[in-house]
């Protein structure tokens, strides 16, 4: 069995970014989700994991392995994938 | 979206003609400029953002950005490949600094080049309202009194909120 996968569930690291980090206190961990779990659940996944993140993670986007994830099209996770919390960009 | 460019469908930067820097330095315009430069090219189109001394009333004391480095290069290279499509352009370049930006320093330089000016100018201008609204990089106002993340009235990310 790969060493991000044990049992039930995997392995996905999760980057923290601007007032996510800040509310998270770091900027980035390792987020264990049950096999299967695919981009839908991942707010929710976030959530229970970070509860501080409340206030900001429903205006914010979710990256998966540098792509904007679409809601409408999910995606299934698998170990070792990269998610971004993105809040509202501030760029230029 | 709005947009008024023609596309013909077969229009397309060249390999190697767009260049994207996400950098902690300061940035030097002449390095972008050069990017772009073509002999075939009789426009260059630049856009410089610059750290202004005030908003909203409260007096800035600098800006400090972050960066998903490696998103946001790519992101930028998409709006980049995205502009070669829209309009006839030669080259293209767009670097962002990240960590301090003091009053009157540089940011985000968007530089283009074509054989005429339109499609130059129309172009870098669309580049920099595309990095606004889509580029996962982030700024920190510290004004007198505080400090807080902005975020762009651009933004599509708050229209396409996680659930």
């Amino acid at each position: 069995m790969p060493e991000n996968q044990q049992g039930n569930t995997l392995a996905v690291s999760i980057v923290f970014f601007a007032r996510a980090r800040e509310l998270a206190g770091c900027s980035e961990a390792m987020l264990q989700v049950p096999a299967g779990s695919n981009t839908t659940s991942l707010p929710q996944l976030i959530l229970t994991a970070y509860p501080q993140l409340k206030t900001v993670l429903p205006s914010c986007m979710l990256s998966l392995n540098l792509d904007y994830v679409d809601q409408e099209h999910p995606q299934l996770l698998k170990a070792g994938d990269e998610v971004g919390i993105i809040c509202p960009v501030s760029g230029g | 979206m709005a947009d008024s460019a023609e596309v013909p469908s077969l229009q397309c930067l060249v390999e190697g003609a767009a260049f994207v820097e996400v950098l902690p330095d300061e940035l030097d315009l002449n390095r972008y400029i050069a990017a772009v430069e073509d002999p075939t090219a009789g426009a260059i189109a630049t856009f410089l953002g610059v750290t202004r001394d005030n908003f909203h009333g409260k007096r800035v004391v600098q800006l400090q950005y972050e960066a998903y480095v490696p998103m946001a290069r790519k992101v930028m290279l998409d709006i980049c490949e995205q502009a070669g499509r829209r309009w006839d352009i030669k080259r293209i370049a767009l670097a962002h600094k990240t960590g301090d930006c003091g009053v009157g320093h540089t940011s985000v330089i968007v530089a283009v080049s074509s054989a005429h000016r339109a499609p130059a100018l129309e172009a870098c201008h669309w580049v920099i309202d595309e990095l606004k609204a889509t580029v996962p990089i982030w700024k920190k106002e510290v004004y007198e009194g505080g400090e807080v993340w902005k975020e762009n009235a651009e933004s599509r990310i708050a229209a396409g909120a996680a659930r």
